[in-house]
């Protein structure tokens, strides 16, 4: 069997299918296995959940789907009127819960600011901070992390981390994740329904979410789908421009951060085609062709997704039960 | 099939060999540097934390003592004597905080002056039960509120589904702040969050998703109730946890995991459960527990509906992967 040669074609889809597909699974799973009224999605103003949103309207009935914005006191604006904007569009009731308290409660921001302290002494609580992984393109050695924190000057500052200050500062940063779901569960009980998770293939393959977090979900209907497919189905549905338009980001830390930055080597249609190459048997040679790079970065390419299917694994299953 | 009162006793030291060598691996395998327990001063989180101890040693397990202000306050006495008794570094971390700012007390309440318009949660205390007699008449899972006021009830009255979904939605909060709260700790110091469900809750979903259920690892999973006893007993659990009734400590007046949950009292539960799950011939069921057919079917059609009802609590969640 000869296979064929490795190129961005061989994810296109038909989206008026993988959608007819996917809408009438989250019907059934929804309404059938589980026995629930409808859904409680979170609406970041990403394409990931309005990608999601859309399909559990159209499976469901816009009626049956509540949308959920948890922003807190570090959110981008923007997160708050895309996300505004999405629902709308789709007609859905939509609240608004501010989280800002309970973090404060949680001590997240404390917490966070005392573990960048450990590696920038002059650190502020007022100045902003985010999280850069190294890019695993220049080299292999990912494990160190750096903070870049900004001054009310504007001045940037970046430093290495050790790990006892990279294992605090994303700990407590955790606690977004995991309050934002601890809401959507309240309204989901409270209303008899399920919680829609919205991670794409290439978050859900290599483990881009946070355990009991946002990867905590009943149903993950994009779960399946490359970040590009994610987009296919978006103008397939044809959801606002600003939504369609606007660079994936984590919207975890007060300075702006892309996913690219912290978490993916690459951009993602890169990302996408070298996920799919990997699965589907091809060589690093075949990955160094279709996307231009040299071999020694394919292969470093292959051995960073191979690292993090192994997290993957470990943040998506059930916890280990002693047989 | 032989099938006793003694159906569930153990070799107690075997098993205790077999769930250390678990932990360890399970902890090695996965490249932690140890676990984080929650400490309850129930029996459960005590034998997970002496299991983990006997497999990690004392440096490598980390308790968390959560209460909250409705916590039974000896709950925190007998988590700290164990965690002293056990030698471990522990920390208690109240959180009410977070749950006053979640809205968890707020929200309850709300939901219980719409019913009870005198409640007044300065001194009246509330819980929620299920119908006892669960073997002697055909009952149906109604939960009832009840509400006290310290020396005497003062309301009792069956829960719309409405009502109690949100008092169980707003309650919830509290196991999965705890979850939160140990998560933070865990990924702190690169270690595991260890769970405490045995296989009574498990098998019927007796926790929270995300909440007690959102853990890495569950060492009691496969155990009985009254196995976790035996184990305890040999580890060296203190006499006040072992003597102690099980309760979720969820609700301010205080309630029995038999009134909550499971209807009839743990020791039937195990052997009824065992007998359910290995299709023990009816006969002999209603010989050795000295109980008729029809409270044994009565049982088993609760087990069936628990365990159904609650299958999602224990998979992955749905997706389309192939």
């Amino acid at each position: 069997m000869t296979i064929d040669k490795l190129s961005y074609h061989m994810l296109d889809i038909e989206p008026d299918k993988v959608a007819r597909e996917v809408e009438k699974w989250v019907k059934q799973t929804v309404f059938g296995t589980f026995r629930k009224k409808g859904v409680v999605i979170g609406l970041s103003g990403g394409i990931d959940s309005s990608v999601s949103a859309a399909i559990c309207v159209n499976a469901l009935g816009k009626d049956n789907v509540l949308g959920l914005f948890t922003p807190e006191k570090e959110c981008d604006i923007e997160t708050n009127t895309l996300g505004k904007l999405i629902a709308d569009h789709l007609e859905i009731e939509a609240i608004k819960e501010d989280i800002t308290p309970i973090l404060d409660g949680a001590g997240c921001y404390r917490r966070r600011n005392d573990a960048i302290r450990m590696t920038i002494k002059e650190f502020r609580d007022t100045w902003g901070s985010k999280v850069v992984l190294p890019n695993v393109l220049e080299s292999d050695r990912l494990s160190i992390s750096s903070i870049v924190v900004q001054d009310n000057e504007g001045n940037l500052i970046r430093k290495r981390m050790n790990f006892r200050s990279y294992h605090q500062v994303v700990a407590s940063s955790n606690f977004k994740q995991r309050s934002r779901k601890m809401m959507e569960y309240y309204h989901a009980d409270r209303l008899n329904y399920a919680v829609v998770g919205t991670p794409n293939k290439l978050e859900y393959d290599l483990g881009f979410f946070v355990k009991n977090g946002d990867g905590a979900a009943d149903i993950k209907p994009i779960a399946h789908l490359y970040k590009k497919q994610v987009y296919v189905l978006g103008r397939y549905y044809e959801l606002p421009d600003e939504i369609l338009s606007r660079p994936p980001t984590t919207d975890t830390y007060s300075l702006p951060q892309s996913q690219e930055e912290f978490y993916f080597s690459l951009p993602f249609e890169m990302m996408d085609l070298s996920l799919f190459a990997y699965e589907n048997g091809y060589s690093a040679h075949d990955l160094s062709e279709a996307l231009k790079i040299s071999m020694e970065k394919a292969e470093r390419v292959f051995r960073d997704i191979e690292g993090k299917k192994k997290v993957a694994s470990f943040l998506s299953n059930p916890p280990e039960i002693f047989h | 099939m032989n099938f006793s009162r003694s159906q569930l006793d153990i070799d107690v030291e075997d098993e205790i060999e077999k769930i250390i060598s678990f932990i360890a691996e399970t902890v090695r395998k996965n490249k932690k540097d140890g676990v984080v327990v929650g400490l309850s001063g129930g029996i459960d989180s005590a034998v997970a934390s002496a299991l983990s101890v006997a497999s990690l040693g004392e440096k490598k397990v980390f308790g968390l003592i959560m209460p909250e202000r409705e916590s039974n306050p000896i709950s925190r006495e007998f988590a700290i004597e164990h965690a002293e008794k056990m030698g471990i570094e522990y920390e208690e971390v109240e959180i009410t905080p977070v749950l006053e700012a979640f809205g968890t007390y707020q929200m309850r309440d709300r939901i219980i002056s719409e019913i009870y318009p005198e409640y007044d949660p300065s001194y009246h205390r509330i819980k929620i039960t299920l119908p006892d007699g669960l073997m002697d008449r055909d009952t149906f899972n109604f939960f009832s509120l009840i509400i006290d006021d310290g020396e005497k009830d003062v309301f009792r009255s069956r829960l719309k589904k409405r009502d109690l979904n949100g008092i169980i939605a707003a309650t919830d909060s509290k196991q999965r702040t705890r979850m939160m709260t140990l998560y933070h700790r865990a990924e702190n110091m690169n270690r595991f969050v260890c769970g405490t469900t045995n296989r009574p809750e498990m098998m019927q979903g007796f926790f929270v998703k995300y909440g007690d259920g959102g853990v890495d690892l569950e060492p009691l999973a496969h155990l009985y109730k009254s196995q976790v006893y035996q184990i305890g007993r040999v580890l060296g659990v203190p006499d006040n946890i072992l003597k102690r009734l099980p309760s979720p400590d969820t609700f301010n007046s205080h309630v029995g995991d038999e009134e909550f949950f499971f209807k009839i009292p743990y020791d039937l539960v195990d052997l009824l459960l065992y007998s359910w799950e290995n299709k023990v011939l009816m006969d002999q069921v209603c010989d050795v527990l000295d109980l008729e057919e029809k409270q044994v079917v009565r049982v088993y059609r609760d087990f069936n509906s628990k365990y159904n009802t609650t299958d999602h609590l224990r998979i992955m969640p749905p997706n389309l992967l192939d």
